[in-house]
């Protein structure tokens, strides 16, 4: 997986500059600024609403947006009709023509570009075959199981070998097993083509898989770009902290600088040592803790940095991990813990628990 | 679980309507086709003796002429009706709720004006002194015929039967999901590509009914050949009305009255059985 600093130094095969599109006075997307890699993934992250629908349509050039442009190559492409800009498009709804044959779908955009029928024949067979599914050819979509439908949405796109190829939500219509395989199935179709990517979801799970950046998007603006790496482990602000993944997080107030730490005190009265930052005493902040950094203390393990001692007032037993909310003082946390490594706890149970400095981040207010 | 317990009650809810039909419809129906076989008598009108001379009689050169002037105008009618009938059934089937509604009010409102009005209208337009020769008049043009030929009934019966392809058509339309259009488009198709290898196909059941349903109502029509073809462009229906008041051939008008219906009732069952089988496929049954 690549980093936002190595994605960024590559050439830009498409670049989003000040795009802005209005549909309301109230409900507006934009202005959105970002450039895709030649060969990257990027996902565009966000809950619904947040634009980023939007902006896959405009870029396929189902919406023309009301400003900024669209730039593929460096060429300018936004007023393009959407026939003649080379990107192919996954449909969350697949979007199989139910009167064609497997075949016929897949042959669709050949035959508008009026290749002979042998080229096409073995083009279709080529593209069949990347998604295993050759031996369908003859069916009608109806026949087909939703990720059979998937695999041939994606086949008809990559056999017209577009320049950069989008996916709407691909995999929401799938149940969890399948979704699960078929991402992985996608990430690894998507490195074999060296094909550019284009990844609109809503699951956090399929971004961090998926991703080399990914855009984190909420009411028409970009949160935060980065890697699966920096959006989770270095959100930008609350917003994110909270949309990728779980987090604690405690509106707080900043009581002591030091060049070895920071120390804040949340509201509800907890005071935790944070890694350094550019903060000063008196500075409103949201501390962000991710569940499973809080450690309890097992049998064997005593307590680090941040040490305290919680009450256990909920617990929920997931399998493989432990959800549990505990307070410190007057102070609720989150608290995920790997099951098997804990004795086994109850409500009410008192523990001593502890946060690495480094794992307590200080978002903007 | 309570589909087959409505029934019954359905049942009884159609019974006035049923026995209006079955009183007011079926019954002289039945009376036009046994007229058909009774022999024509110039002095009693129709003796009851059986006898199939009503229908071997139209075997003769009129009413094949007249036959396949109303097929020809029906045709004509049917195929403009289609391809008037297409672009705005698309645009009606894709623009938003309160359009939409607004259009299907202007289309049908031809149908709630009397023929007669709608018949004048029509003659302020077309006469030899109407609208559009006045205009060609104005431009140093040859005035056109426009009245009292097929083309003014043509004109006419498109003018009235134009929702009879629309709305079939447009619920067609309607089921087809929007995201196949941008699939194709997006596959590289014009949006004329598009409608040709998506649209059309996939809308053919409603264009299918849309056609039997135009076909059927043109060939039967009556009052537009009339008033808008004059004594020139005798119809059908025409012919039957000319039999039963003009010559008193109730016997021969009976058995072209008893053609007629059965040529527009199978047409209508052809459409019904197509929109029913499209439905039908739609959920995959």
């Amino acid at each position: 997986m690549n980093d936002g600093a190595v994605g960024a130094a590559r050439v830009a095969e498409l670049e989003i500059r000040g795009l802005v599109r209005r549909y309301t006075a109230q409900s507006v997307v934009g202005p959105l600024s970002f450039s895709v890699a030649a060969g990257e993934f990027v996902s565009l992250l966000g809950p619904s609403g947040c634009g980023k629908t939007t902006t896959l349509r405009c870029i396929a050039g189902f919406e023309t947006p009301d400003e900024g442009g669209i730039f593929l190559e460096g060429e300018r492409i936004d007023r393009r009709p959407p026939n003649r800009r080379n990107i192919g498009l996954v449909f969350q709804s697949y979007a199989l023509f139910p009167h064609l044959t497997i075949f016929e779908n897949v042959a669709f955009g050949l035959r508008l570009r009026r290749l002979g029928a042998p080229e096409i024949r073995r083009r279709v067979a080529d593209a069949l075959n990347l998604v295993g599914l050759a031996d369908l050819a003859d069916r009608y979509p109806r026949a087909l199981s939703g990720g059979q439908q998937q695999r041939i949405a994606i086949a008809r796109s990559v056999v017209l070998e577009p320049r950069i190829l989008m996916f709407d939500e691909p995999l929401s219509n799938l149940d969890f097993k399948l979704r699960v395989a078929m991402r992985n199935e996608l990430r690894e179709l998507q490195r074999r083509l060296g094909k550019t990517a284009i990844y609109v979801t809503h699951d956090q799970s399929e971004a961090l898989a998926l991703s080399d950046r990914i855009v984190v998007m909420s009411n028409g603006r970009i949160e935060q770009i980065g890697s699966p790496r920096e959006v989770y482990e270095r959100p930008a602000n609350p917003f994110v902290a909270d949309f990728i993944g779980n987090s604690n997080l405690l509106d707080a107030l900043v009581v002591a600088v030091a060049p070895d730490a920071t120390t804040v005190r949340t509201d509800r009265g907890l005071t935790l040592r944070a890694a350094p930052a550019a903060r000063n005493a008196g500075d409103r902040v949201v501390v962000m803790i991710r569940p499973e950094h809080v450690r309890l203390a097992s049998a064997r393990g005593a307590p680090g940095e941040n040490a305290m001692r919680v009450r256990v007032s909920e617990a929920t037993y997931l399998g493989q991990d432990l959800h549990l909310r505990v307070v410190a003082g007057e102070q609720g946390l989150t608290v995920m813990a790997p099951a098997s490594t804990l004795r086994s706890l109850s409500v009410g149970d008192e523990v001593d628990a502890a946060v690495a400095a480094v794992d307590v981040l200080l978002l903007p207010a | 679980m309570s589909a087959p317990r409505k029934r019954p009650y359905g049942a009884i809810l159609a019974l006035p309507l049923a026995l209006y039909l079955a009183i007011f419809l079926v019954v002289p129906f039945i009376n036009i086709i046994v007229l058909s076989f009774y022999t024509y008598s110039p002095t009693r009108i129709w003796v009851a003796e059986p006898t199939s001379a009503n229908y071997l009689a139209l075997v003769d050169g009129t009413f094949l002429t007249v036959l396949l002037r109303t097929l020809r105008l029906g045709l004509f009618c049917t195929v403009i009706c289609a391809l008037l009938g297409y672009p705005l059934a698309y645009f009606l089937a894709r623009a938003e709720r309160r359009i939409a509604t607004i259009g299907l009010f202007l289309l049908v409102t031809p149908l709630m004006v009397s023929a007669v009005i709608r018949t004048f209208g029509w003659l302020v337009i077309l006469g030899r002194r109407g609208l559009i020769n006045a205009a060609l008049a104005a431009m140093g043009l040859d005035r056109l015929p426009l009245l009292y030929n097929e083309t003014a009934v043509v004109i006419g019966l498109v003018n009235v039967f134009l929702p009879f392809m629309v709305l079939p058509l447009m619920a067609s339309i309607e089921r087809i999901d929007p995201a196949l259009e941008e699939a194709a488009r997006n596959l590289g198709a014009s949006f004329l590509g598009m409608f040709r290898r998506v649209i059309l196909p996939l809308s053919r059941p409603g264009l299918i009914s849309g056609c039997l349903l135009v076909t059927s109502a043109a060939i039967s029509a009556f009052v537009i050949p009339v008033l808008m073809g004059g004594a020139r462009v005798r119809v059908v229906g025409r012919l039957i009305y000319d039999q039963l008041l003009i010559s008193y051939q109730w016997p021969s008008a009976s058995a072209i009255a008893t053609l007629l219906v059965i040529a527009t009732t199978s047409l209508s069952f052809m459409a019904l059985a197509i929109t029913r089988r499209a439905s039908r496929q739609e959920q995959g049954i």
